[in-house]
């Protein structure tokens, strides 16, 4: 998980097979997660998938149905004392502004603290300034847009610098360009203060911009939690890869394995992968879309590893990009660049050869 | 025509006799809505954000009690009050306090029935937001009953109006004692009993005017606060 | 500030509502809507307080409830017009001393067109029959008052039943003589009421009855034997007031100038009152 340096601090929260029941029902199993001091988590599941329950919880509002779960490092019982509830703070999905002043709204979390008028209303100040909402001071709840309370909900939560910060979908709503601009001033303001952060969002794309952390939360569990990248390139099993949006899982027998690489057939095509320490002798490979590049033609006598005379069978246009299928031995996706795409004249019937590298592919 | 004018004169030169009246009016309607709101509102947070069984039956009672016929509540005091009642040896039959006491009874369901819709009217999240925000069970309470003003006002505007105009409850627990305990309702049915129309009439329009203030003040407490 | 401000105010109206009573104990008085209604009974208050005589709280109610008030130990002293009812009540041991105060008597009142022709006759109880026979409207009190209750004695001595065109208020006697009015039908009232009330009703008194139908009133004093709370000895100073020869000659004069003749005939002698008078 994280550096072994950082993983002498004591977690700001621990869990260990730790169960949370709703209407009388198990809706999350976490066998294990510790979340450290600094650390910007994102846990990404679909909807239903227990998100909201597990940061209700480390918010201290419901108590776990089982297991252990310890914030800065005690568990909070049955009624946790107000000292402890106030080292955290939660914004809910809904924004769910007083109707009052911005300003008036931010300081909340500080007056309810103890802190006098101007203290909280400089500190509020403050926390308007790191999500650009200074302008927005003044202004009564209802005259805000959707974009512009979200900014206000998320100084709100931000004010009373917690140690812990739990944010449900803190981007839900919200047009695309508003969400990035909000995500980038949210990872500012979390890496300049050092707050730790637990946010929820069934939208990986969200997970991407704002976390160095992810957990996913699939069929009832934590299937994966670890940095990021470990994560993506990694997913431990088929359904956290195709949450994640690994387009090719392909069914591989594993042919041998050496110290730098480990060669598979995947429809009676050799591959060769990344080593890894997958036993067994299936495994899934996984190779996400971008990883795939395409060149035009058959590649000929040029002896490439991972090279796979294709034929288009289909162009979508999607916000990322061109996503081409491919028919060959087996199904690939691919993902261009529209530019990509244009320049090799992509279109369906076309042969083309589909190359990525063996780091790209990854066993599960 | 006449009766217009002996109205207008009984406003300006009966004063002697029909501020004080008018002022008794407006402490016994305000004492039974202060203790109605002391408990009701309190009562009406309970029901909202409490998960307990019963809750809902309890609700449904308070809602019911909104429409208790004020002679009744004022024969339940009495029932209490009166000298072989239980609480007969506070000697509080025929004073403005048991006047106050019945008008509570009244404005009661009112607030608490009212105070529940209001607050339920928030949703179900913004009583956990808050705490996730760092609220004390007090701070919460006390921002959800800000947050709820409006309805709250409301409430206060529909229990001030029913204490204001019922004349059955202070009658019966009040006898409608000169200088004590007579109200502008119970001294208007008195008047009329007695053929002095222009009087009554004038007790009426004290009434009317002191109903309308009340809520004009109330109405400008709302605006201001949405403005 | 400003809820606090508001909240503040609240507080000093509830406060300003229960200020304390004076010293020496009220004085429940319950009577008579007739004793209110004709203003007697707020003038002799104000006799009585400007005396130095306790504060006394008068609940005017028919007499059937002051005696039931009375029965409860609610009232401490009670004045009251039904003879029989009265008497029942003293037998009983609630009350400790009954004394007459003053009478006028019940007349009969009814629209000027008299369809009943009760003009030419000389009793009430040949009027009653009368008004049955035509089956004519009449308005009762319908609510155990004194009223009422002369009513029913008269009812019973002339043999009559309530008969179709009988309406039962159940209301004060203003109230009564009002719905009379408005339905042009006949009404025993006490004939300080029907005076007092005179000039905005329709109705007439279509009769002077041979003998009179009186309506005595009596102050009575609850005992303290059979209801230990209440106050005796204010009872006792405002009857004696009542009786006393200053408040009687007062009542002989009240209502003269207004109504060129008394409300009321003074009655005290002093003493108490023979069983059955």
């Amino acid at each position: 998980m994280s550096s072994p340096a950082l993983s002498s601090i004591a977690p700001i929260t621990s869990m260990r097979e730790l169960v949370l029941r709703r209407g009388g029902r198990d809706v999350l199993r976490v066998e294990a997660l510790d979340i450290r001091q600094g650390e910007t988590w994102v846990l990404v599941g679909p909807n239903g998938s227990g998100k909201t329950t597990l940061l209700r919880a480390l918010g201290m509002l419901e108590p776990p149905s089982s297991g252990t779960l310890e914030l800065f490092g005690r568990p909070p019982g049955l009624s946790p004392s107000l000292e402890l509830r106030r080292r955290t703070v939660l914004a809910f999905q809904q924004t769910l502004l007083l109707a009052d002043t911005a300003l008036a709204n931010v300081a909340l979390p500080l007056r309810l603290r103890g802190v006098d008028r101007a203290g909280a209303e400089k500190a509020a100040r403050e926390a308007l300034e790191l999500f650009q909402a200074s302008t927005l001071a003044g202004r009564r709840a209802r005259q805000l847009s959707g974009g512009e309370a979200r900014r206000i909900a998320l100084a709100r939560a931000f004010a009373a610098k917690p140690e812990l910060l739990l944010l449900d979908e803190p981007f839900a709503a919200l047009d695309p360009p508003s969400r990035e601009a909000l995500s980038s001033d949210l990872k500012r303001a979390l890496k300049a203060s050092g707050t730790t952060c637990v946010a929820v969002s069934h939208d990986r794309a969200e997970a991407l911009a704002l976390a160095d952390h992810v957990g996913i939360l699939l069929g009832g569990k934590l299937a994966q939690a670890g940095p990021i990248d470990e994560v993506f390139r990694a997913p431990a099993a088929e359904e956290v890869a195709r949450f994640i949006g690994v387009e090719n899982l392909l069914p591989a027998r594993i042919r041998s394995r050496s110290a730098d690489a480990i060669r598979i057939e995947v429809a009676g095509v050799e591959l060769t992968c990344a080593p890894s320490e997958i036993g067994g002798e299936t495994a899934l490979a996984c190779i996400r879309a971008q990883d795939v590049l395409l060149a035009e033609g058959p590649l000929g006598h040029l002896s490439a590893r991972n090279a796979i005379a294709c034929r288009v069978a289909a162009l979508e246009p999607s916000s990322s990009g061109i996503r081409v299928r491919l028919d060959g031995p087996f199904p690939l996706v691919a993902l261009l660049t529209r530019a990509a795409a244009d320049e090799l004249r992509l279109a369906p019937g076309a042969q083309v050869t589909a190359l990525f590298k063996s780091s790209a592919v990854h066993l599960a | 025509m006449s009766l217009a004018a002996e109205t207008a004169a009984q406003l300006g030169t009966g004063g002697s006799e029909l501020w004080p009246v008018g002022l008794l009016t407006l402490q016994v309607a305000s004492s039974g809505l202060l203790i109605a709101s002391a408990i009701g509102i309190p009562a009406g947070l309970g029901l909202a954000l409490g998960r307990f069984p019963g809750r809902r039956a309890l609700i449904g009672l308070a809602n019911a009690g909104m429409g208790i016929p004020p002679v009744l509540a004022g024969l339940l005091v009495a029932l209490l009050l009166w000298r072989s009642g239980p609480l007969g040896s506070l000697e509080l039959m025929y004073t403005p306090a048991a006047m106050a006491l019945a008008q509570a009874l009244i404005a009661t369901p009112v607030i608490v029935s009212l105070t529940a819709a209001g607050i339920l009217q928030l949703g179900d999240e913004l009583p956990d937001q808050l705490r996730a925000l760092g609220a004390s069970r007090w701070q919460q309470s006390w921002l959800l009953i800000k947050e709820a003003r409006l309805p709250l006002l409301a409430a206060a505007m529909a229990a001030a109006g029913r204490l204001l105009s019922e004349v059955g409850a202070s009658m019966m627990v009040g006898g409608n004692i000169r200088g004590e305990t007579r109200v502008l309702t119970t001294a208007m049915v008195m008047e009329v009993r007695q053929g002095n129309f222009a009087l009554a009439l004038a007790l009426g329009l004290l009434l009317l005017l002191l109903a309308l203030s009340i809520n004009g003040v109330l109405t400008w407490l709302q605006q201001r606060k949405t403005a | 500030m400003r809820w606090r401000a508001l909240t503040l105010a609240a507080t000093g109206l509830l406060l300003a509502c229960t200020r304390p009573e004076p010293a020496a104990r009220p004085v429940i008085l319950a009577t008579t809507t007739s004793f209110q209604d004709t203003g007697l009974l707020d003038a002799l208050l104000e006799r009585f307080a400007a005396e130095g005589g306790p504060k006394v709280k008068a609940v005017a109610v028919g007499t059937g409830e002051a005696l039931e008030m009375g029965r409860r130990g609610d009232a401490d002293v009670l004045v009251v017009h039904a003879p029989k009812a009265e008497q029942k009540f003293m037998d009983e041991g609630h009350g400790t001393r009954r004394r007459a105060l003053w009478h006028n008597d019940f007349v009969l009142v009814g629209p000027p067109s008299d369809p009943a022709k009760i003009r030419s006759l000389r009793s009430a109880a040949e009027a009653l029959a009368a008004i049955a026979k035509a089956d004519a409207l009449f308005v009762s009190r319908g609510d155990n008052s004194g009223t009422h209750i002369k009513e029913k004695e008269l009812f019973a001595a002339a043999n009559l039943v309530p008969w179709a065109h009988y309406l039962s208020a159940g209301q004060g006697m203003g109230e009564t003589l009002r719905i009379a009015s408005e339905k042009q039908a006949y009404c025993l009232s006490d004939r300080g009421t029907f005076l007092k009330l005179k000039s905005t009703l329709a109705l007439e008194q279509l009769m002077e009855s041979e003998p009179p139908v009186m309506n005595p009133y009596h102050v009575i004093e609850v005992s303290l034997a059979k209801h230990p709370k209440v106050n005796a000895a204010g009872a006792k100073a405002f009857a004696d007031f009542l009786v006393s020869g200053s408040t009687q000659s007062f009542v002989a004069r009240f209502g003269v100038d207004r109504f060129g003749q008394p409300l009321f005939f003074p009655d005290a002698s002093g003493g108490p009152v023979e069983p059955g008078r």
